[in-house]
């Protein structure tokens, strides 16, 4: 379902942000992305539907060549949901209209940019929300919601793509723990349910084990690990989030608010 | 131990009186009171010339008291074009600013080339003074409000592109992303991410704006576009003084009237 191979990333030509990483997640597969912050897990997610381009390497979905064309780009995001640590819903406009958001790479330019949506589209958008549990909150402002139901909506606006696959770059970052452990349940059933491969970063590694099936540890833009959940060690677990050289200021640092603090 | 690393960030934080940072500000000093004094002597400043004016303008005061009100009535029809003058200079001016500034916003722009031509156009049409454009548009399409309306319209236009842009630059990075990984068009992005998140935004900008396009509107008519500005500047030059004190006495009431008024469509709409 998705091919990586070869995949390097820079910013700025100073920070590598990924290293020749290669990656293939097969269909109906749920993939944890583990590491600590800055490890590149956000930079590969976003490779996977082109918001980022790598600079070497290639990246396919389902068959498609992700960077050839702005065709096959297209192509890829509307069968791709994506859900984002801050949910990034429009605020300000309702829940209903923020799941349509899904719809409008399907939909014609000009009636869509007078909300216009065919009817199916809209039964559609409200039966991904009655899926998440929030129809009753459809015609309220996106706003009004808590947390974990902007999330919830977040998942809806994916769902409505009728997508292959849907990338969460740390979804539950957020939440409180038990909101935390609805949007990932949701996104199990999903996952189970419709067989939509679902690649998620966390940095919770309770939750990545009991929801995921497999975990690639990233550390400083390369794969570092690749298992089943059950088979991962303690061992390399540590070795994923073990504070390099490359820390030594950030500890360095923390201990210095220790001292503050006493 | 902690003790000693506390006490040397607090010995970090403490700003140091040295004694070139002193001279820095002595002679930063020292440059702005020169500055006014050289723009004093290039303005004629003078308290003496002020005083020895008094009378003048006591007299002045004088001649426009008690205010006419034998031309009341000829002034209805100069303060409801004025008003219109402000209505359609505003309006024009939203409509011509609101594609220059989705193509001056960083973010949006097609191209950079595109962002640096739109951004020099409305700097120009900021520079150049609505009551300038009154001028070259009365001497384009003659004499009356149009030319005011094309005036408002133009240098509004500068104005509010600048706004308008700056607010799309400022929308939430994350809401545009989120629409892009939908594969959502770049027009269906600015219908569903841009244009929801700049509402308050757009309406404070452009409400203001015609309170400052009516304020503007007052005035034109000393160039000949319309409005009220021309009859105050009859009334001067045919030395009408108690005229000109009515047609002062208008525009306080007309301005004050609609501040209040748009203050209320401010604070309802947002």
């Amino acid at each position: 379902m998705i091919k990586i191979q070869q995949v390097s990333k820079s910013f700025g030509g100073k920070v590598k942000a990924l290293q020749n990483v290669d990656l293939h997640i097969g269909e109906g597969e749920f993939v944890a992305l583990l590491g600590p912050s800055g490890a590149g897990k956000s930079t590969l997610l976003r490779c996977i539907n082109g918001l980022v381009r790598p600079c070497r390497g290639t990246v396919e979905v389902d068959g498609i060549s992700v960077h050839s064309s702005k065709m096959a780009l297209r192509k890829v995001r509307s069968q791709t949901g994506m859900i984002f640590q801050q949910f990034n819903l429009v605020k300000r406009l309702k829940v209903i209209d923020n799941v349509l958001c899904g719809r409008l790479a399907y939909s014609n330019i000009f009636t869509s940019s007078i909300k216009m949506f065919p009817r199916s589209d809209v039964e559609f958008a409200l039966y991904c929300l009655e899926r998440v549990g929030l129809a009753d909150k459809a015609y309220q402002r996106a706003d009004q919601l808590s947390g974990g139901q902007q999330q919830r909506v977040g998942i809806a606006r994916a769902l409505v793509q009728t997508p292959k696959i849907i990338l969460a770059d740390e979804p539950v970052a957020s939440l409180d723990p038990r909101s935390s452990l609805n949007v990932m349940n949701i996104l199990k059933k999903i996952n189970q349910e419709d067989g939509i491969t679902i690649v998620v970063s966390l940095h919770d590694l309770d939750l990545a084990r009991q929801f995921a099936d497999r975990m690639v540890g990233i550390k400083d833009g390369t794969v570092v690990v690749d298992k089943g959940a059950k088979d991962l060690s303690r061992q390399e677990i540590e070795e994923i989030y073990r504070v390099g050289k490359s820390d030594g200021y950030s500890a360095d640092f923390l201990g210095k608010v220790e001292l503050v603090h006493a | 131990m902690p003790d000693t690393s506390v006490r040397a960030l607090e010995g970090a934080d403490r700003p140091g009186w040295k004694l070139s940072a002193l001279l820095k500000k002595g002679m930063l000093g020292a440059l702005v009171i020169f500055i006014y004094i050289w723009s004093a002597y290039g303005t004629n400043l003078s308290v003496s010339e002020l005083v020895r004016g008094y009378p003048f303008m006591a007299d002045f005061l004088n001649r426009m008291m008690p205010p006419s009100t034998a031309n009341l009535s000829g002034l209805v029809a100069p303060t409801i074009e004025t008003i219109q003058i402000a209505i359609w200079g505003t309006t024009l001016a939203v409509v011509l600013s609101l594609p220059l500034g989705l193509l001056a916003a960083q973010n949006i722009t097609p191209h950079p080339a595109v962002y640096y031509v739109t951004r020099w156009v409305l700097n120009a049409l900021r520079a150049v003074n609505d009551l300038i454009f009154a001028l070259i548009f009365v001497a384009a399409v003659g004499l009356g409000p149009f030319p005011g309306v094309l005036a408002l319209g133009v240098h509004s236009a500068g104005m509010l592109g600048k706004f308008y842009a700056e607010a799309i630059e400022n929308v939430d990075k994350g809401t545009i992303e989120a629409l892009e990984a939908t594969g959502a068009h770049k027009l269906q992005i600015i219908r569903y991410a841009i244009i929801p998140q700049i509402v308050p935004e757009f309406v404070t900008y452009n409400v203001y704006r015609f309170e400052h396009n009516l304020r503007q509107a007052t005035v034109l008519g000393m160039v000949g576009a319309g409005g009220l500005g021309f009859e105050l500047i009859t009334s001067m030059r045919l030395f009408k003084y108690q005229d000109a004190a009515t047609i002062l006495l208008v525009i306080l009431l007309v301005v004050t009237g609609i501040d209040h008024i748009s203050n209320k469509i401010r604070a309802r709409l947002i």
